[in-house]
């Protein structure tokens, strides 16, 4: 199932208890990207710690590196476990409960195919909560910038070549609405020019 | 009635005092979307909020930071000069409804808010059409006369020097507090 950041948010706050893992399948050059993103947007909608852990050196011993205040684990760059490495994590599932909210694995499509053949029974303990990552879809389209830019220049009357010349010359506006005419116009650096 | 230069210097002094201990720093734009998204999320929840969940995504986006640009925004529902109802927007169970936008300039370390509108407008029983927010944008010239922070009450026309209230502050205000009272005062 394909999923954004923020459509997956309210699904996590869902799971308030109880141990619920998740996997968030991401490609390779996302996947440093999604991290930070989720990371920062969990712990906005949970309000709770998160702790991030990179397990490609440590591997299965990242369980040791678990702090005991974390609420809700984020792992990833799985890229070099092997298939031992994952046997390992099915054979020591039971560590990840910390009887807190559990976690996510962010995980590329390779890796989700060994972890479904290697750990059949963390694939089983995660269920259906297997989501391919949808990244951007909080940003503007070009047709939702474009019908915005419409608005200002019909309710200013003026031109985007009038407000940049305005601005160039310090006789904009200071008024929101011109904020956003230059940034929607790529010209943010003339703001407060 | 003209501009009386007491009145304008009093004003830059609200001014001066309200930027000082208005909290308009965020780590990044994309925090505050997101804060922002948690708030209306949390408003839904609590039903105060009609909008959906998936409208409340569908309507709260900002620029994308890709751009290589420093300044940013964050939209909640269409631009709406003419408070026209069929546009998108947030919409509270009793009626009142909002939207907003927000200009961010990304600094070194955080993010700065160096703009903003607020608008609430409220039912037609209701004696006062709109309240909005307004912050606006750093203006070397002073144009603003001190007035950078303002309310206008119902009228685009009148200007009030407002308190310094952060967004996710304004947001609260929005959902939480305007609150159409069961029997109004007059």
């Amino acid at each position: 199932m394909k999923i954004t950041v923020d459509e997956l948010l309210p699904r996590i706050r869902v799971q308030t208890e109880g141990n619920t893992w998740s996997v968030i399948i991401v490609d390779d050059q996302d996947l440093v990207n999604a991290v930070e993103e989720l990371a920062a947007s969990i712990e906005i909608f949970l309000e709770c710690k998160i702790q991030s852990i990179d397990v490609s050196s440590a591997k299965i011993q990242f369980i040791l590196e678990i702090e005991s205040d974390t609420d809700y684990l984020l792992l990833w760059n799985f890229s070099n476990w092997t298939n031992t490495d994952w046997q390992e994590l099915d054979y020591m599932r039971s560590s990840l409960d910390k009887g807190k909210r559990g976690g996510m694995l962010i995980l590329s499509q390779s890796a989700v195919e060994k972890m479904s053949s290697y750990a059949p029974n963390f694939s089983s303990w995660v269920g259906g909560r297997i989501f391919q990552m949808i990244l951007g879809a909080e940003f503007l389209t070009t047709e939702e910038s474009q019908s915005r830019l419409e608005t200002l220049r019909e309710w200013a009357g003026q031109s985007d070549m009038e407000i940049i010349e305005l601005a160039e010359a310090h006789q904009l506006s200071s008024e929101p609405e011109y904020g956003e005419w230059l940034i929607l116009l790529g010209r943010g650096d003339l703001i407060g020019h | 009635m003209g501009t009386d230069n007491n009145w304008i210097k009093m004003c830059m002094e609200i001014e001066s005092r309200s930027i000082q201990s208005a909290q308009l720093e965020v780590p990044k734009a994309k925090t505050l979307y997101r804060q922002l998204l948690k708030i209306l999320n949390d408003g839904y929840d609590a039903k105060i909020l009609l909008t959906s969940q998936a409208d409340i995504r569908k309507f709260l986006k900002l620029t994308d930071s890709n751009l290589q640009s420093n300044e940013s925004e964050i939209v909640g529902g269409s631009r709406n000069f003419k408070r026209l109802k069929d546009l998108p927007h947030f919409e509270r169970r009793d009626g009142c409804w909002f939207d907003f936008a927000l200009i961010l300039r990304q600094n070194n370390k955080s993010a700065e808010v160096v703009g903003f509108n607020f608008e609430i407008r409220f039912p037609e029983s209701v004696p006062v059409k709109f309240l909005r927010f307004d912050l606006n944008l750093p203006d070397h010239n002073n144009e603003d006369h001190g007035m950078r922070f303002h309310i206008h009450p119902g009228n685009d026309d009148f200007m009030i020097n407002a308190p310094p209230m952060s967004p996710v502050e304004i947001l609260h205000l929005f959902l939480y507090g305007l609150v159409i009272p069961e029997k109004p005062r007059n």
